[in-house]
């Protein structure tokens, strides 16, 4: 039976699809904010409150818990002229020029073998490589930790037995060696994820584009550069972007195994920022460090995302 | 009482559930009859006061040293509760986590009603200047405590003690001291015996290198790791700077210095002892743990640690460890041992709902039932025996006997802040030869200048 049409029909409707939100000239109403709320208030409640509260703090002299005072801009002239900061700014900017290259060359030739290569056990190496990433850092910074033990460790050992005895160091002990030491046990943890997203891209790439290559002649490195690298590029930038900001951001690998000794040589800024805010006490320095640690990573991450839309642009 | 929401707390209460119920239910009970006037005045008041504290929690949170300690301070409080009718609750810390925790609660007067805590200028002395902690002279007065305590122990920092008139922040419970732990069968060996001059300490461990032996076990690797190598230096500072100079830097006198010949002197010393061979190699790597497992296995002849150790000692080895304090450098000062201190002390919280169940709890505590409990744990209670019960131990024997014969000493870390954070990385620096003994006293004293200034 055909529906009869009337003013106030329409006006029911029109208010039915306000509230349901399908309809409205804002293109969905109330309720998809609505469903967006809890979001929104965890959100805020965890990550906009700290981060507004860290930059407040960052202005003030405070050991947190006696009275505030504001210092204005004291704690970031303090923190320009901090030797051991900008020691442990160089150090991460070193952890990540390394941290967005050594990951992403590993985890993106294990992708290309794990795709490319014809093999049995595919799955099985793809779970054995993925593995080091779910392992807690905890465990991950022990394990490394008696690996390169001076007395038990098993690297030495290895490079003992193989000849290589004139190679052996207290690697943790070394102010040369500690940093490096720690980036490959990080490193160890960063390419299962890079290879996983390589994967994801290679498969995606039609086997018609290859034979066409073979066709003409490629070589497998012309194949490799031409055919693959292109599918990759996009994901490339997203595998820059998450190892440049966990780069950053390395704090339980380097407390556990060093606590940025010795003499300082693996003190990285997160490490830095918990020593100035929970063992001094000095809350606003420690925020400070805080803040500059954040507007590093932002400026990283602001860059690597304008290097993807480029990516994109070019694809 | 407070609120004590804490990690791991640990309801002691269980065992006494029953008889505080019954306490309570008859203290009401008690209470209601008498204000009939059934019963004289002071049964009233004892039914009162029962009924009341037996619905409270007595919360108490204990720097335990290790799971032992905990489960017999545990035991001893429940033991406590149990006979008082009050519900107590017990919290263990570690030592980092109890410092922050409890200036974070005290600040906003939570936290518990009694905690047992670090001795330290950049804590206790915290905790008294905002009152957050109640003076505990009165009590001293009220229990003799003063009399069950040697005055060195009771007076460490000789600056807020017993005279009356100033604040007495907290009260001592047990005492530790940092000196070279042996293996008395090497020496046995050599026909070997502890030093009682420093020019005897260095020819023995002359003696140990020539026979074949690292001397000294030390580890490096973690800040602040029991065992490290901060130790090794701190004693010997305490043979090359007058006690009275240490106190005055842990004071943050900032009319006192660290560029001074002791200090150079002292690192002087420790250096040239990295240079012989003395410590073993990669310090720097090697953790406070690879250092105990060394001299527990019978690499090394000797570690310089902390008596906290003496159960894990006692336990690990087939050997019995025993103990000597460093020698004298003037042999006209006294003998003074570094990090002999009471170990932490026991403070009542201003914000506790009942200080007069505190004070109880904490007289208990003091007594010689409790510091009999330290004793047979190995622990050096500071609480005076009349007459010192037989030693578990020859290693506590010798312990004992070294802290009759010094005087208390320092942990040269404690300054705190910028000092304190930078102390083991400018020590690094000398046991890898980058720097001089006269470059390490001077980073020192830059170090502290900044730890004065706020940092």
């Amino acid at each position: 039976m055909a529906e009869r049409f009337s003013v106030g029909t329409v006006r029911r409707r029109r208010r039915a699809s306000r509230v349901h939100g399908v309809g409205s000239r804002l293109g969905g109403g109330v309720s998809p904010y609505l469903y967006l709320l809890p979001a929104f208030a965890v959100y805020g409640a965890f990550f906009l409150l700290p981060l507004y509260r860290i930059v407040e703090y960052s202005f003030l002299k405070w050991d947190g818990y006696s009275k505030q005072k504001w210092v204005g801009f004291a704690n970031y002239e303090r923190l320009a002229h901090d030797p051991l900061f900008w020691r442990a700014f160089r150090h991460n900017m070193v952890w990540m020029g390394a941290g967005i290259t050594v990951p992403t060359i590993i985890g993106l030739g294990l992708a290309i073998l794990l795709v490319r290569q014809p093999m049995h056990g595919r799955t099985y190496y793809r779970a054995v490589f993925f593995l080091p990433q779910v392992l807690a850092s905890i465990v991950v910074a022990i394990v490394w930790q008696w690996i390169y033990s001076p007395s038990s460790g098993a690297l030495d050992a290895v490079l003992r037995d193989v000849g290589l005895g004139r190679f052996q160091e207290a690697w943790l002990g070394s102010t040369t060696w500690a940093l490096p030491a720690i980036f490959v046990a990080w490193a160890w943890t960063a390419y299962g994820l890079s290879m996983v997203i390589f994967i994801a891209a290679l498969q995606s790439v039609d086997e018609e584009y290859f034979e066409a290559a073979k066709i003409d002649g490629a070589s497998r490195l012309q194949q490799l550069r031409h055919v693959l690298l292109p599918f990759v590029r996009r994901p490339m930038t997203v595998v820059i972007l998450v190892n440049a900001i966990g780069a950053l951001q390395v704090f339980d690998l380097v407390f556990v195994i060093t606590n940025g000794g010795p003499a300082n040589a693996t003190l990285v800024l997160s490490v830095y920022v918990y020593q100035n805010v929970f063992q001094i006490l000095d809350v606003g320095y420690g925020s400070a460090n805080a803040v500059a640690l954040a507007i590093a990573i932002v400026l990283a991450s602001m860059f690597f995302l304008r290097l993807r839309g480029m990516a994109e642009r070019n694809a | 009482m407070s609120d004590g929401q804490e990690p791991h707390s640990q309801d002691t209460s269980d065992a006494a559930y029953g008889r505080r119920e019954f306490l309570g239910r008859t203290g009401k009970v008690v209470a209601a009859t008498a204000l009939a006037g059934s019963f004289s005045g002071v049964a009233r008041a004892a039914g009162a006061a029962r009924s009341r504290v037996a619905s409270k929690t007595l919360n108490v949170w204990y720097l335990t040293g290790s799971p032992e300690e905990t489960k017999y301070i545990t035991s001893a409080t429940a033991m406590w509760g149990g006979h008082h009718g009050v519900k107590t609750s017990v919290t263990p810390y570690d030592f980092d986590p109890m410092n922050r925790a409890l200036k974070l609660a005290l600040s906003s007067h939570r936290g518990p009603d009694v905690a047992y805590a670090n001795p330290s200028p950049d804590d206790e002395f915290v905790y008294q200047k905002n009152k957050w902690i109640i003076d505990l002279n009165p009590l001293v007065k009220k229990y003799g405590w003063n009399k069950r305590f040697a005055p060195s122990v009771m007076n460490y920092w000789g600056t807020l003690c017993c005279d009356g008139n100033r604040p007495r922040t907290g009260i001592p419970f047990d005492l530790t001291a940092v000196d070279w732990f042996y293996n008395p069968k090497i020496f046995a060996k050599y026909g070997l015996k502890p030093p009682t001059t420093f020019a005897q300490l260095e020819s023995l461990l002359a003696t140990l290198k020539a026979k074949g032996y690292t001397p000294i076990g030390v580890g490096g690797l973690h800040v602040g790791d029991p065992g490290s190598l901060s130790f090794v230096f701190q004693q010997v500072v305490h043979q090359t700077v007058p006690r009275s100079v240490l106190q005055r830097q842990q004071l943050r006198d900032p009319n006192v210095s660290w560029n001074i010949p002791g200090i150079v002197q002292a690192a002087t010393i420790v250096q040239n002892w990295v240079k012989k061979g003395y410590l073993n190699q990669n310090v720097l790597a090697l953790s406070g743990s690879d250092a105990d497992s060394m001299f527990l296995n019978g690499e090394t002849p000797m570690i310089v640690n902390g008596t906290w150790k003496n159960q894990q000692y006692l336990a690990g080895t087939n050997f019995s460890p025993r103990f000597f304090p460093t020698p004298r450098i003037h042999p006209n000062w006294p003998w003074v041992m570094g990090g002999y201190s009471p170990n932490n002390v026991w403070m009542i919280s201003s914000y506790a709902s009942s200080q007069q169940t505190a004070a109880t709890y904490l007289d208990h505590m003091l007594g010689e039932q409790v510091a009999t409990i330290l004793w047979n744990n190995s622990d050096i209670p500071a609480y005076r025996f009349k007459k010192t019960p037989k030693p578990r131990s020859q290693l506590q024997a010798d312990v004992y006997a070294a802290m009759g014969k010094t005087e208390t000493g320092f942990f040269l870390a404690n300054v705190g802040g910028f000092f304190t954070t930078q102390y083991n990385p400018t020590l690094d620096k000398l046991w890898s030869l980058s720097i001089t003994p006269q470059q390490l006293a001077q980073q020192f004293q830059s170090n502290y200048k900044q730890a004065l200034a706020g940092g």
